[in-house]
């Protein structure tokens, strides 16, 4: 069951929603508990046992770390850390990297649970003394299948003032149905698009430029919409998640880009692997160590093959030239010049990133640059083009704050007018992403995967 | 926290480890079974597929290049490319006994990547890389080779659409029997073995 499947939208989400604010205020995070594994289990049945079984462990793990650090044990807590973070690693490298078939989210549950972890054992947070509490964190439905990866230390400030009344639902349901219509309707169609030019065997240069502008969107619209629809269905339940994305193609520079894509796991990487190595406190060879080992890791977080790899170096590259040698004179640049050259390198990176190989993507870099090229343009790239303008245009606007600022000016403007016209637009994008849903015939997240 | 209590929290922590283990083990040698219905896995896999330059076989065309009786197997859905000089293909089979019919289909999908390859090698490298990176994976009672630009796509949906109608498997004796024969190095007879690339990756 995916968040954008009519079972979720019409009937998971709102009974979850009614029983958690049906039931007394102590019991909501056990129900919560309770309907995230039967949300997990209802599309990977085999694999509840193994979410039940690493809860478990890393909540022993926990007390055990708690304990020996309460007794000035440090060598012991070490070992029992160094011990469970291998565990953990293991079992996601063992089915990332195996044949074996993928448990759903096992990626973003397993960084959760080394989060609680590190954060115990640093001494940054409170032990979770109620194992059902860990459950929650770990399994918590919104978030296990694609994220956002909330830290242990901003759950528990989450949990520590939990509350939840219908005010959360009238704020979460319009970022909800915005990431809906992201998804349905707009991601899913750039990836229709895209993937009948994949499937070429020969591209000319300007039908390989558009399908990388085409895959770019998608994997925007594509997973920013699955955060909006995570964040919304959270907050209807009372959990305020920080967003994770904002708006990453205005951004200035590559590491600008980072700070606003998928910024969860950029803030795992950050707290846990940065800043741990020495972040940005030490000599400039250090830093450029440090960066690249944060960049080789997120390249391998995304794919076992080699061109993940590559992509993380590729990213990892442009970051440090950002930091060390371009900065001053991207500068002198304007801002929209910035934007554009920063566009330019996040778009290029996803050749590496679609591609199944890195020969592949080599050869789709061949193709956009005229190297066994069906010329510069032919009659795919005007039928491309031609069918595929629009959706790229409101694409590009909608990946910039004008469509949200443009909905607040009127809101605020138009007051109680303002608000019923919004009203009937987030009702319009709920009958059109139904319809959307219907009709499709089979869609899954990009980063489900991951 | 008592010594006790500390020492039963210690055991717990050990137990949970060793039960991941054997679960994770486990899952190298437990033979799924899907119960989820042809028509939803095929619809799942033929949705995440470009089938332009593709078009359905009949009984006959399995036969054909498969050299297996669908009759004899059980749900059976080809989709083969337009023109010879395409590598794209699909097929995708549902097993009524995966015992007995999953060597047959797995033989007749190694046959014709082989015949595939010799076709291609020399003169098409493209077709030729495209079968080289063709995907056969095997879930239980369902088995899907695919070779097309983006064959993880395609498999990505198959297993998910698999995965969501998993629900049964081997007895408890066949599972540790499995386990076991993991353990030991010993080969099995895993039909888990999933995803079998027809040729290395990059």
């Amino acid at each position: 069951m995916t968040l954008s499947s009519l079972p979720f939208l019409y009937l998971f989400l709102p009974v979850s929603v009614l029983l958690t604010l049906a039931v007394p205020e102590r019991a909501r995070l056990y129900v919560l508990a309770v309907l995230s594994l039967v949300f997990y289990a209802w599309g990977s049945p085999v694999y509840l046992l193994l979410l039940l079984l690493s809860s478990l462990f890393n909540y022993c793990a926990g007390r055990i770390l708690d304990e020996l650090l309460w007794n000035y044990r440090d060598g012991a807590a070490r070992f029992y850390l160094v011990f469970s973070v291998a565990v953990n690693l293991g079992i996601l490298g063992i089915f990332k990297y195996t044949s074996l078939e993928f448990p759903v989210g096992i990626s973003f549950y397993t960084f959760s649970a080394l989060s609680y972890l590190f954060d115990v054992y640093r001494d940054r947070q409170e032990v979770e003394r109620n194992p059902v509490y860990l459950v929650l964190y770990i399994s918590f439905f919104p978030k296990i299948i694609s994220g956002p990866i909330v830290s242990y230390r901003d759950w528990k400030d989450i949990l520590n003032h939990h509350s939840m009344n219908r005010n959360d639902i009238y704020r979460g349901m319009p970022l909800f149905l915005i990431g809906l219509f992201k998804k349905v309707l707009i991601a899913d169609r750039l990836g229709a698009a895209f993937s009948g030019i994949q499937s070429s065997s020969q591209l000319a240069s300007g039908t390989a430029w558009l399908g990388m502008l085409l895959y770019g969107f998608q994997l925007y619209y594509d997973f920013s919409g699955y955060s909006d629809m995570a964040i919304g269905t959270a907050r209807m339940l009372g959990f305020k998640f920080d967003r994770n994305f904002n708006y990453p193609y205005t951004s200035i520079n590559i590491s600008d880009f980072w700070r606003r894509w998928h910024i969860s796991l950029g803030s795992w990487f950050r707290d846990y692997v940065y800043i741990p190595m020495g972040g940005n406190r030490c000599s400039t060879a250090r830093q450029v160590l440090n960066l690249s080992v944060v960049w080789l890791l997120t390249g391998i977080w995304h794919g076992s093959t080699l061109n993940f790899l590559v992509w993380g170096i590729w990213h990892g590259i442009f970051v440090i030239l950002d930091k060390f040698v371009l900065n001053e004179r991207m500068e002198r640049i304007p801002s929209w010049g910035r934007i554009l050259l920063t566009d330019l390198i996040a778009m290029l990176g996803w050749v590496w990133f679609f591609s199944p190989g890195v020969g592949s993507a080599l050869r789709w870099f061949g193709w956009m640059f005229g190297i066994g090229a069906a010329g510069a343009g032919n009659a795919q790239t005007l039928f491309v083009l031609r069918q595929n303008i629009v959706l790229l245009l409101a694409a590009a606007v909608g990946s910039t704050p004008v469509v949200h600022k443009l909905h607040q000016y009127y809101a605020y403007r138009w007051k109680n007018t303002g608000l019923v016209i919004s009203v009937i637009l987030y009702l319009l994008l709920l009958v059109l992403s139904t319809a959307g849903i219907i009709g499709s015939t089979y869609s899954t997240f990009l980063y489900a995967k991951f | 926290m008592s010594r006790g209590h500390f020492s039963a929290l210690v055991i717990l922590y050990f137990i949970c480890a060793a039960a991941i283990v054997l679960f994770v083990g486990s899952r190298f040698t437990v033979n799924t079974v899907s119960d989820a219905p042809f028509e939803t896995v095929s619809e799942a896999v033929l949705g995440s597929t470009d089938l332009t330059v593709m078009q359905e076989g009949n009984n006959q065309m399995i036969k054909r290049l498969y050299g297996f009786d669908p009759d004899e197997i059980g749900d059976v859905l080809l989709y083969y490319p337009l023109t010879n000089m395409g590598a794209e293909e699909l097929l995708l089979v549902r097993m009524e006994d995966p015992d007995s019919s999953a060597d047959t289909v797995t033989t007749g999908i190694e046959d014709r990547i082989t015949s595939q390859e010799n076709s291609f090698n020399g003169y098409a490298p493209e077709q030729y890389s495209m079968i080289e990176k063709s995907i056969t994976d095997v879930q239980g009672n369902y088995i899907l080779f695919i070779s097309s630009s983006d064959p993880e796509k395609t498999d990505t949906a198959f297993r998910q659409a698999v995965g969501a109608g998993s629900s049964s498997g081997p007895d408890l004796t066949g599972r540790i029997r499995g386990l076991f024969s993991s353990l030991s190095g010993s080969s099995t007879d895993s039909s888990d073995q999933a995803t079998q690339e027809g040729g290395n990756a990059e």
